[in-house]
């Protein structure tokens, strides 16, 4: 357990995300003053739409570029930092989409996305607080064990639900109408 | 232990777990998973349609309303066939939905999966069709109490035919005195002037943004005292912007003093003016004098008399002038001579014969 930095400054990732969700939440106050905008109304399938783009980018790209037998463009930190961004604009830009309405699998897909944010949270920045990179990070392999057990097969199953999900919504909404 | 293709062996057991609960759920309770939320409770009628008296009666049978896929029909089609009543408005120009383009399109205008309680409509439904049946929902996007506005806030009955006493309900609501003096004034066809665009509301309408600004007596005044006659929002900017366009009839000058009132009056009210007398009027040091002691009511003020006052009796005075050689009409023009009313500073002009004799060439 020697030789692992801890981080002392704010990470910068945090900063960017904390700025981009202010500026969603400026402007979606601005849009649900009347009103909270419905997830199937313009304002809503927008939310979900680019959400669901953003968490596509944190569910596939750090995870491809993190493989050790890649080496692609840029520091693996950089992409851990966009994983992180998107990780968390992601989900709050579908919390929004949800109207704040929890059903069905919408419901389901919500909840497994608070905890796949909330593990992958917990993971980056508790129990491997000193490192930018995870797969080097822990002094031992249990820190990393809320990865395995958690948050990176929650994320492969939240990508399937939310894949039904918008297969769902595609289906009663366009191509019964 | 991650596979080479970047997926671990538990993202893989974690989706197909997934997937298997998905196809479960199915396979248990149909497309009830994928409800977006409840359908209401309450029928606008308690007679049966397609043998329910509410959507929330339909259930989990999605396919009551969504048509199934490569059936070949439509889910408006789905509508229809139980709303029979909504069908036979499509014949009938004058009913609500026989005077819509788009009537066919139910999901224009209505929506599902909101609540037990919630309203059918969509907020803001069918405005192009409002635009082109003569009423614009411009400026109704939100009641006076903030919510969106129903079709039923201002159409009633079966049909939906538009209702203008909905108009005054509303409006008396939240303006009661205001809809009083302008019921009053206009009469209570709303629509012969309002096309739905404007909104006079105190806060949303200032008349200082028009050519003319309201101020002093003006502000109080109910709309139709200036805008006579105007029906409809185009009118409204034809009211004059001179004082004479409304108070030529008033006019107690008669005309006499021209046009340019402000010269004189502020708007605040016609008294006090401005005007400061030429003639001194104090002259005889016996305090104020009535108009009426030199103008007689119904003359011009720029005619006077001299006469109501004390010692100045026409004979009189005429018997102290002849020897100046004043009479005639002349002696009635005192001031030319007296500015100030001064019986000394006549003295002399007897003399000015140009002057009286050039005027006693004008008779």
């Amino acid at each position: 357990m020697t030789g692992i930095p801890l981080r002392r400054s704010w990470p910068s990732e945090l900063t960017w995300t904390a700025l981009a969700v202010a500026g969603v939440t400026g402007g979606y106050l601005l849009v649900a003053r009347h009103g909270t905008p419905a997830a199937g109304g313009l304002v809503g399938h927008g939310l979900g739409i680019a959400g669901f783009v953003l968490m596509l980018v944190a569910e596939t790209a750090y995870s491809w570029r993190k493989r050790p037998a890649r080496s692609g463009p840029g520091p693996t930190r950089v992409w851990l930092q966009l994983h992180v961004f998107t990780g968390l604009v992601g989900p709050y830009l579908v919390l929004l989409h949800s109207a704040f309405q929890f059903r069905g699998l919408a419901g389901v897909v919500t909840l497994v996305m608070v905890v796949v944010v909330a593990s992958g949270v917990l993971g980056r920045y508790v129990y491997t607080a000193g490192s930018p990179e995870l797969e080097s990070a822990a002094g031992g392999r249990q820190p990393l064990a809320i990865w395995y057990l958690l948050h990176v097969p929650l994320s492969a199953a939240l990508f399937v639900l939310a894949a039904v999900h918008i297969a769902g919504v595609l289906y009663y909404t366009r191509l019964l109408r | 232990m991650p596979l080479t293709t970047g997926v671990t062996r538990g993202g893989l057991i974690a989706a197909a777990l997934a997937l298997g609960g998905v196809l479960a759920a199915v396979g248990s309770s149909g497309g009830a998973m994928f409800s977006p939320g409840g359908l209401r409770a309450g029928g606008d009628s308690a007679a049966a349609l397609g043998g329910v008296t509410s959507h929330a009666a339909l259930a989990g049978r999605c396919t009551a309303c969504h048509a199934s896929l490569g059936a070949g029909e439509t889910m408006n089609a789905k509508c229809l066939s139980c709303h029979g009543d909504i069908r036979s408005e499509l014949g009938d120009s004058t009913a609500l939905h026989g005077g819509l383009a788009n009537a066919r399109q139910c999901l224009a205008c209505h929506t599902e999966h909101g609540g037990p309680t919630a309203s059918l409509v969509r907020s803001g439904a069918g405005a192009a069709d409002h635009e082109r049946l003569g009423f614009s929902l411009v400026a109704h996007q939100r009641t006076h109490e903030g919510r969106g506005f129903l079709c039923g806030d201002c159409h009633g009955g079966g049909s939906f035919r538009f209702d203008p006493g909905r108009c005054e309900n509303c409006h008396r609501s939240y303006q009661a005195p205001f809809m009083a003096e302008h019921l009053k004034a206009w009469g209570s066809h709303c629509m012969a002037c309002h096309e739905g665009t404007d909104r006079f509301s105190p806060g949303r309408f200032s008349h200082d943004s028009t050519r003319f600004a309201l101020t002093g007596a003006h502000e109080r005044l109910e709309c139709a005292r200036c805008h006579q006659g105007a029906r409809a929002v185009a009118d409204l900017g034809t009211a004059s912007r001179e004082c004479v366009g409304c108070h030529r009839t008033d006019d107690v000058h008669r005309g006499e003093f021209g046009a340019d009132c402000r010269a004189c009056h502020a708007t605040v009210a016609w008294k006090p003016t401005s005007f400061r007398h030429s003639f001194p009027i104090a002259h005889g040091r016996r305090g104020s004098v009535a108009c009426r002691a030199c103008h007689e009511p119904g003359r011009k003020f720029s005619e006077y008399t001299c006469y109501g006052c004390h010692e100045h009796t026409p004979e009189r005075i005429a018997g102290k002038h002849s020897e100046e050689g004043i009479s005639g009409a002349r002696l009635d023009d005192c001031v030319r001579c007296h500015a100030t009313g001064r019986e000394q500073e006549g003295e002399g002009r007897e003399g000015d014969g140009g002057a009286h004799g050039e005027r006693g060439d004008d008779d």
